[in-house]
């Protein structure tokens, strides 16, 4: 656990937030800090859209715990409806409430008492003292109706269950919406929330993040693997490596512990032999599996590629 | 919660440094809603609400830092990543417009000075879309050839320093970067494609040509009908009548360039078969996409294909590079909306191994189907008997097109044509002479 932030959003600066992020090992530029920030003073939803692996379910967990706050997960998928996200009547206890009624305890079976809060109404009747982080995650998986359902929620932050009557939330949850962008979100959603869309992290920023997720890991290694991870990048692929897939692989990296650091210097001859090499074809070649998770993709690093991918390997390092 | 629609005019110049535009918050409101006119005219998708939310997050990090600013109204107001680069064209705008309201005039800003740039913005639809769509263009191009030029220029200087001057251009599709040589044509030898061109041109022909036949809903032909009346003794018994026959097409060519197409279909055939297409139809723009879209048109109406490929040269046009159809598509539909209407029938000549996103290949094929008279998919994957157009690509396209059919080899476009003549049945690659006994 971090140290949480208990300012008063309206009095919450940018530079705070930094710090937040600071301590919770998240590099977040300008445009993450200031978006979030934005979000947090205006009470709107965040939008946030990007690449798989790049950070934005990350963020939701990182300000859940920077806030010292609960986080509430509602993972989207096909499907999704509103027993599973909102609320459900637990029928078995109606029912048992129903045939005891003949034993002369006569009252409604749709009271609390019978409600099974599920993420959106557990958001929406957070007590804590601070409001929670509600983490819709993958919109995009959900369908359309279920846009429809989030609709008042997030702009009036209410919900209305017909046998209670109106839920509103007595502090606006924080709400963090992700999306892959396998599909296009409606207008109505995104005209409630504020847009944040997550760009690949360039080299610097990919080699901070591993250097603070992955510190066993030998800084020049680390930026070796960058280099690699970016040059990967540049090639046509099905799924290009995300931040989490470097992340995976320099974890992979450090498990195996076949990358030799401290002898990674250069012969004195300058020669390029294998062992002076940071990472070697067989290194890549058996963890190719954590970048790449498309058999297309693994199957066009060909033998050109691969000496690309060396090629960048080395670059950091002069 | 709502938001509010006049946010405090003191909170728009918070902080010491930015005192001086209480005064002319008003002149800011002003530009930001005719900013936010300006995004939407451009094609920025922005929320109906989308000023207000502009309005609001301005107002929570003022004006003193122009990132932030940015960085505020761009989350407020765009919603789509393909839009950042037309909002940061229009912000530089906007924001040149209120620091210089708020340096040069302090006690108070000129309405007409002040809202010079977005003024112009609102004066009319068609000024701003005239000068969005050159602007983009713009934008566009030197983005194309930036990235285009950048592959070529690699490969000229290589080809400079290698000595090589056969090697012109670099695949770089959905696999690894390769050079190509471009040997003069005719090392290969191929069939010529014109015959099979006139052929499928007869088959899909809609348009009236010069010629006439007899027709049930035509004019009345007078010279037959008089003849006739030798017959009956000067009496006209019937009027028979006549139209012009529809033998010319209209029609918009889109050919995928990357490696995976082209190393199924030769390259000399390839270009043989978009000049014979440039040569038989009545018009036909045609494009090559690969990650950019380049209009080949006038490339195609050169002496000879060598001229045609010196021009694809000039103009640019890289061979190879991953397959975005969707982008394509949207570009053009965006670019040249006229390059379809409903007497167009399109070929689009790719493989559907889309790796762009697939809700702009359905946007696109979508625009597509409903504007054009037919849209024909031609895969040269589909040569392979095994082939099933499973691929994400083709799966999102394929409810949008009137036929998939192999392409590699004129033989195909003779068969193209014959399923086409014989409208009842029904066509596609399944039923190519490949896998039947026609």
């Amino acid at each position: 656990m971090t140290d949480a932030i208990h300012d008063d959003f309206e009095t919450l600066t940018s530079e705070r937030l930094q710090s937040l992020f600071d301590a919770s090992d998240y590099v977040a530029g300008d445009e993450i800090t200031t978006t979030v920030l934005l979000a947090l003073k205006l009470g709107r939803p965040l939008l946030v859209e990007g690449e798989p692996g790049a950070g934005k379910t990350e963020l939701a967990k990182v300000l859940a715990d920077g806030f010292d706050t609960d986080l509430i997960r509602l993972q989207c998928y096909e499907g999704l409806a509103a027993e599973s996200a909102l609320y459900e009547w637990n029928y078995t206890k109606q029912l048992l409430a129903v045939q005891s009624e003949h034993d002369g305890d006569e009252g409604s079976v749709f009271t609390e008492e019978y409600l099974l809060e599920r993420p959106l109404l557990r958001a929406l009747r957070h007590d804590g003292e601070r409001p929670p982080v509600l983490l819709i995650d993958e919109v995009d998986r959900a369908d359309e109706e279920f846009e429809a359902l989030l609709l008042e929620m997030l702009s009036d932050f209410q919900v209305s269950i017909p046998e209670l009557g109106t839920v509103a939330a007595d502090t606006t949850p924080i709400v963090v919406i992700t999306s892959n962008r396998t599909r296009g979100l409606s207008d109505a959603l995104k005209r409630r929330c504020l847009y944040l869309h997550v760009e690949p992290p360039s080299f610097e920023k990919e080699r901070a993040i591993v250097r603070r997720k992955v510190p066993e890991l030998d800084d020049v290694v680390a930026a070796a693997v960058c280099g690699v991870t970016e040059r990967l990048r540049e090639e046509s692929l099905l799924k290009p490596p995300g931040v989490a897939e470097t992340l995976d692989w320099a974890r992979a990296l450090t498990a195996l512990d076949g990358i030799p650091a401290d002898d990674a210097v250069p012969a004195d001859d300058g020669t390029d032999t294998e062992t002076d090499r940071l990472l070697t074809e067989t290194d890549i070649r058996s963890t190719l599996g954590c970048l790449l998770k498309e058999v297309e993709d693994v199957e066009r690093i060909d033998d050109d590629t691969m000496s690309a991918l060396l090629a960048a390997a080395e670059t950091p390092r002069t | 919660m709502s938001p509010d629609p006049d946010p405090d005019p003191v909170r728009l110049g918070d902080g010491d440094g930015t005192g001086s535009l209480t005064n002319v918050t008003t002149r800011v409101r002003s530009a930001l809603v005719r900013f936010v006119g300006a995004l939407r005219t451009a094609g920025v998708e922005v929320p109906g609400d989308g000023s207000l939310a502009a309005a609001e997050s301005l107002a929570v990090v003022g004006l003193d830092d122009e990132r932030r600013a940015r960085t505020a109204l761009r989350a407020a107001l765009v919603s789509r990543p393909e839009d950042v680069e037309t909002f940061d064209r229009l912000f530089n705008r906007f924001w040149r417009r209120v620091t210089e309201a708020v340096d040069d005039r302090p006690g108070g800003v000129d309405a007409s000075s002040f809202d010079g740039g977005f003024a112009s913005d609102a004066a009319g639809d068609d000024a701003v879309a005239d000068r969005g769509t050159d602007d983009s263009h713009e934008s566009g191009d030197d983005g194309r050839r930036s990235t285009v030029s950048q592959r070529l220029g690699d490969a000229d200087a290589s080809a400079t320093a290698d000595g090589d001057a056969g090697t012109r251009a670099r695949f770089s599709p959905t696999g690894p970067s390769d050079r190509v040589e471009t040997d003069p044509l005719g090392g290969v030898a191929t069939d010529d494609p014109t015959a099979a061109v006139r052929a499928l041109t007869d088959a899909i022909a809609s348009l009236p040509g010069r010629r006439r036949v007899s027709a049930v809903d035509g004019r009345p032909d007078v010279r037959r009908a008089m003849r006739r009346t030798h017959a009956t003794g000067g009496v006209v018994m019937e009027v028979p009548q006549r139209a012009r026959r529809p033998d010319a097409v209209r029609g918009l060519v889109l050919v995928d360039v990357s490696q995976s197409v082209l190393d199924t279909v030769d390259r000399e055939f390839l270009v043989r078969v978009l000049r014979a297409l440039t040569d038989e139809w009545r018009t036909a723009r045609t494009f090559l996409f690969d990650t950019d879209v380049t209009e080949v048109t006038a490339a195609l109406r050169a002496a000879s294909p060598e001229a045609t490929l010196q021009e694809f040269d000039r103009l640019e046009a890289a061979w190879g590079g991953g397959t975005r159809i969707g982008h394509a598509l949207t570009t053009i539909r965006d670019r040249t909306p006229t390059a379809v209407d409903r007497e167009t029938v399109v070929l689009l000549v790719s493989d559907g191994l889309e790796t762009g996103e697939l809700s702009r290949l359905e946007a696109g094929m979508t625009w597509l189907a409903r504007r054009a008279r037919r849209v024909f998919w031609l895969n040269p994957l589909a040569v392979s008997k095994s082939y099933e157009p499973a691929c994400r690509g083709m799966v999102t396209a394929r409810p949008h097109i009137d036929g998939l059919f192999a392409f590699a080899e004129p033989a195909d476009l003779f068969d193209i044509a014959r399923q086409l003549r014989h409208r009842q049945r029904p066509v596609g690659y399944r039923h190519d002479w490949r896998r039947t006994d026609r």
